[in-house]
């Protein structure tokens, strides 16, 4: 009956309020700054939010660990690009066209993989990604090694999705991210959810309990690579430029992953509140260390990955509502 | 604690935490975007931004490239500085891309809207200079590249990005014409050549446009008998050799990075292949570590180097003995590059006489160094309606006991290059 | 040289490669086989020791086949440290901890390692390293040669410390059965830091065995990080002879692929046949 008390638990007035002033404060952030790396940051914020979001459902609620999103999210920023830059489809249409032909590779692709266990799915999933980084790097049709660049239209236009401001970008990042966490939140209160969850816990038991587990894994798989590929028509959008080895490398698809686990892997809010510590903290470092000597700022940023994973394992999300409940309640004793 | 599941409705407790943060962040955000990392601010200076891989896999590009702008720009501070602008001294402040596309553009954002620089240099990969030119060229901001060699670069009607060296398309067609000179000179005669190049940009590139040539009548004569692309990222290259060994080709063209350089190098020793020649195209060939690293292997190589230490003009021996003093090691293809690189840009400056990036764009546009101005053997520096220099030049070099010697422009060289090369035999 | 040499050339390439690959990947699968701990850092134990050695090399004119029991300690000792202050406190999370800190570690060694030596490469100019040893027409290096030849010797003796010594029959028992081991008066814990010292200490040995044929650079571990996953798995993930045998078999599929194939496509042939291998036998081909 546990179960039936949370499906009915919902925010109260002022959590609410909460989460609508931040809310409110990130809608008029733009039009307080005039700073544009200001802006620039937060979108990569929340791209990387996106982006880590996408993978914590695969990855995070299903606990099937992938190390091949960026071989989602190139298809997706590939799909668009080459239908703009061949056919002048807008990215937007680029972007559902995207979603489906990724959707499609992942299900044939990866599904033979949800067989595998753990470490197996995990450490498999790099092999796909390699064979799909590799076979765009060997056809020239998709630009090959080359990679693709997206001209600039003069003018900002939306048809094209792009603009000469950042201010749009942030808009639209913002939105995107928006539109997921609600999508998410719905899915988290679904039954689809729950019956993820109850996969990651314990499959057998899920199996007993008579959830379909290849089919909910299936749903994970496309809906994790369905926005993947969603934030790979962003990226391309916004960097114009596109190449198998950084829009679809190791990098790519380790960062989608750092954010979440930072913040929280499997938790609604982890990989936002994840993006929002990792991003600054890595700009800063590259900013202020960047240029002074060789890899320096790179041993600071590998320093602080590995003391936040000791001393908050399950997360910053975890780690910092536990220490301010433990707080709380001490403050309560002392009163 | 119960650890918090996702099952559970957000609490107010999470609500604040969430908020919080959130608010930290962006207070985090906006404090470094308003105050800038304080590079103590000169009395006048002209501020310039230089985009790099300083970590990564290619680091060792980015710091000597950055080696040989930090020579030039002190050579003209110590000088004087900008004379137009009062002595106003060049202050160059450095980024590191990492290597990643994703970063470089980040980092030109940065340099533009916080440092507000008047002009970037950057970013020797191709890949980062794909992505960085770009939001120059938004912010209407000169983008002066010194080593980014591919083709299409200059063809996206990019109205601020100006490429001081010349790209591929020169390059490649620079080797054939080199190796037909040779062939002639030597009166030794060449039938077939094979491809050999890593298949990322830099090299397929490079592939790419020699496959193209050779279907051209110029250089028909010459059949192609092997092409490999491969991957850099081996710890063997067994196979490769054993394609050449199968097709026996008379020359081998080459587009490697350093460490397959050294490699493929050791293994066409060891697996006792013979051709007349081979001929690298920038890459590791023209690196230092090429020739530690193989030793007496490495010999007789000729590799399209861009520049060499030993060019017979003054201003260049010169130039690399300064930069040799400083450092400890010669300037190479790349760091000769930006070295000219910075000079360019500073002379554009010189002559707008403003830091406004307009009127330096426009310095840029019309721009005419002579070539006895420059340390690279071209004839000089002028942009093209792309902006592309349209005076630039190759320069072939061969490694000679353990030493780079420049053969091909015969203008410039002070050597007679060795062709055919012994065979390993009789080394 | 005729088609058939060419092959047999070919055959005997890939088996010199892959007991080089059946060592980087032996280090990995003892950790894994003990802890259930994938450290993606292996890659950059085995740059230290290659830079361990490149230093002995040149500073003191240690040969590196002379200075292998120094490196090979000094990795040992570098695993045990990591283990008590990284791996211990992260060791029964989820998986994605632990490639999130050894993520970060790997970060951290990297570009600890270009801070300090700079990213140039260096190469380590041994006089025996680029003599051709000549079987008939085939060519062996006696780099190769003596690489896979130490990697063989090294891989019995683990073997038979694992076999007949009672550190490693402890080993062994803790990785089959941890709780049975604890009541057995097996002290766990320093079960846990022997097996990770030994995991680097195969990473040491590695690395020195690839400075003698190999250049050496920071990012050199980029290399094997991939490579060493798909041999682990494709041999059995935790199994000795797994990855002995995942290693020869990833060594050969490459050699022939590129020579039957394309050189181009060595490596996603290799990556198919990874995936195939997994589908036919989900645990490996050693796996239970």
């Amino acid at each position: 009956m546990l179960r039936i008390k949370m499906l009915r638990s919902s925010l109260k007035s002022k959590q609410l309020e909460l989460l609508l002033m931040t809310l409110i404060a990130l809608c008029i952030a733009p039009l307080m700054s005039k700073s544009t790396y200001f802006l620039h940051v937060m979108i990569m914020i929340f791209f990387f939010a996106f982006a880590n979001n996408a993978w914590n459902i695969l990855s995070g609620y299903v606990g099937l660990v992938s190390f091949g999103h960026g071989a989602f999210l190139g298809l997706g920023a590939y799909t668009s690009t080459l239908l703009l830059l061949n056919f002048g489809v807008s990215p937007w249409i680029g972007m559902i066209a995207g979603v489906i032909l990724t959707s499609i590779v992942a299900a044939a692709l990866f599904l033979p993989l949800l067989k595998l266990s753990g470490h197996f799915f995990a450490l498999s999933t790099i092999a796909v990604r390699e064979i799909i980084r590799l076979v765009f790097e060997y056809t020239p049709y998709v630009g090959g090694a080359m990679g693709l660049t997206i001209p600039i239209i003069a003018s900002s236009s939306l048809y094209y999705f792009q603009f000469s401001s950042k201010i749009p970008y942030y808009y639209i990042a913002l939105t995107l991210l928006l539109v997921q966490i609600l999508i998410l939140y719905k899915m988290e209160r679904s039954k689809v959810g729950y019956y993820f969850i109850a996969i990651r816990e314990n499959e057998e038991t899920a199996k007993a309990l008579g959830v379909d587990v290849k089919r909910y894994k299936i749903i994970a798989l496309v809906l994790s690579a369905s926005f993947s590929a969603v934030i790979g028509t962003f990226y391309a959008q916004y960097f114009l430029y596109i190449h198998p080895n950084s829009t679809m490398g190791v990098l790519i698809s380790v960062e989608m992953l750092l954010s979440a686990v930072i913040g929280g892997s499997g938790t609604l809010l982890g990989p936002v509140i994840g993006a929002f510590v990792l991003i600054p903290v890595e700009t800063v470092c590259r900013v202020y260390l960047g240029g002074m000597w060789e890899g320096f700022h790179l041993v600071i940023y590998g320093i602080l990955l590995i003391s936040v994973s000791i001393f908050a394992p399950g997360g910053i999300y975890g780690k910092a509502s536990g220490l301010l409940e433990t707080l709380r309640s001490k403050w309560r004793k002392g009163k | 604690m119960e650890k918090l599941s996702s099952k559970e409705a957000i609490t107010k407790i999470q609500a604040v935490v969430v908020s919080v943060i959130i608010a930290i962040a962006v207070i985090v955000a906006a404090y470094f975007a308003a105050f800038p990392p304080s590079q103590k601010p000169l009395v006048t200076e002209v501020k310039i931004g230089g985009i790099y891989p300083l970590t990564g896999a290619y680091a060792v590009l980015g710091r000597n490239d950055r080696y040989a702008i930090e020579l030039a720009v002190d050579e003209i501070n110590e000088a004087g500085g900008v004379k137009s602008l009062d002595g106003a001294l060049l202050h160059i402040i450095f980024a590191d891309s990492e290597g990643d596309p994703k970063r470089a553009a980040d980092e030109a954002e940065r340099l533009i809207t916080v440092d507000g620089v008047c002009a970037i240099m950057g970013s020797i990969l191709s890949g980062t200079t794909s992505t960085s030119a770009p939001v120059a060229e938004r912010y209407k901001v000169p983008y002066v590249n010194e080593g980014s060699t591919s083709i299409t670069l200059t063809e996206h009607g990019w109205e601020y990005f100006f490429r001081v060296t010349p790209h591929d398309g020169l390059y490649c067609k620079f080797t054939f014409d080199f190796l037909k000179w040779l062939a002639k000179d030597k009166g030794v005669p060449v039938k077939t050549v094979a491809l050999l190049y890593e298949n990322t940009l830099f090299g397929k590139t490079a592939g790419d446009v020699w496959k193209d040539l050779l279907t051209q009548p110029e250089y028909s004569e010459w059949e192609l008998v092997a092409d490999i692309p491969y991957d850099s990222k081996s710890l063997q290259y067994d196979t490769e050799v054993m394609e050449l060994k199968k097709a026996q080709p008379d020359v081998v063209f080459m587009a490697t990075y350093t460490e397959d350089s050294i490699m493929l190098q050791k293994t066409f020793h060891r697996l006792d292949f013979e051709c007349k020649a081979f001929i690298g195209i920038d890459g590791g060939h023209i690196t230092q570590y090429f020739v530690e690293g193989t030793g007496k292997l490495g010999d007789y190589v000729f590799a399209e180097a861009r520049w060499s230490p030993d060019l017979k003009r003054s201003i260049s021996q010169e130039a690399n003995a300064r930069f040799n003093e400083r450092y400890g090691f010669n300037l190479d293809g790349h760091s000769a590059r930006a070295y000219t690189a910075a000079y360019v840009l500073y002379w554009a400056i010189e002559k707008a006489g403003s830091t406004n990036p307009e009127d330096i764009k426009n310095a840029l546009v019309n721009l005419e160094i002579a070539a006895d101005e420059i340390i690279m053997p071209w004839d000089g520096v002028k942009f093209d309606s792309k902006g592309q220099n349209i005076l630039g030049k190759g320069c072939i070099v061969q490694i000679i006991n353990g030493e780079f010697r420049s053969v091909y422009p015969r203008e410039t060289a002070t050597f007679d290059p060795v062709f055919p090369q012994p065979s390993w035999e009789e080394r | 040289m005729s088609w058939g040499m060419l092959f047999l050339q070919t055959i005997t390439n890939g088996l010199l490669i892959g007991a080089v690959y059946a060592l980087i990947a032996l280090g990995l699968n003892v950790i894994y086989g003990v802890m259930d701990f994938i450290n993606f850092a292996h890659g950059e134990f085995i740059m230290l020791s290659m830079y361990a050695t490149y230093f002995m090399f040149v500073l003191l004119g240690w040969d590196p086949l002379l200075s292998l029991p120094i490196s090979m300690l000094m990795l040992f000792g570098l695993g045990a440290i990591s283990e008590i202050f990284l791996v211990k406190p992260i060791l029964g999370e989820r998986m994605v901890i632990q490639v999130f800190t050894t993520y970060g570690l790997l970060l951290f060694l990297r570009n600890i390692a270009t801070f300090f030596w700079s990213s140039t490469w260096r190469t380590l100019p041994t006089s025996y390293s680029d003599v051709v040893l000549s079987l008939g027409e085939i060519r062996i290096s006696l780099g190769y040669a003596l690489s896979s030849l130490v990697a063989l010797i090294f891989t019995i003796g683990l073997y038979m410390f694992f076999k007949k010594t009672d550190t490693g029959i402890a080993i062994r028992a803790t990785s089959q059965d941890r709780e049975t081991a604890k009541l057995m008066g097996v002290d766990v814990n320093k079960i846990y830091m022997l097996t990770f010292g030994l995991g680097s200490a195969c990473a040491g040995v590695a690395g020195v065995l690839l400075t003698l044929v190999y250049p050496i650079q920071p990012e050199v571990g980029e290399i094997f990080c991939v490579l060493s996953f798909v041999i682990c798995v494709v041999g059995g993930m935790g199994n000795f002879m797994g990855a002995i045998l995942g290693g020869f078999l990833i060594g050969l599929t490459e050699s022939l692929a590129g020579f039957l194939v394309a050189p181009a496509y060595k490596h996603i042939i290799v990556f198919i046949v990874f995936i195939i291998t997994l589908l036919i036998r989900p645990k490996g081909l050693m796996g239970k």
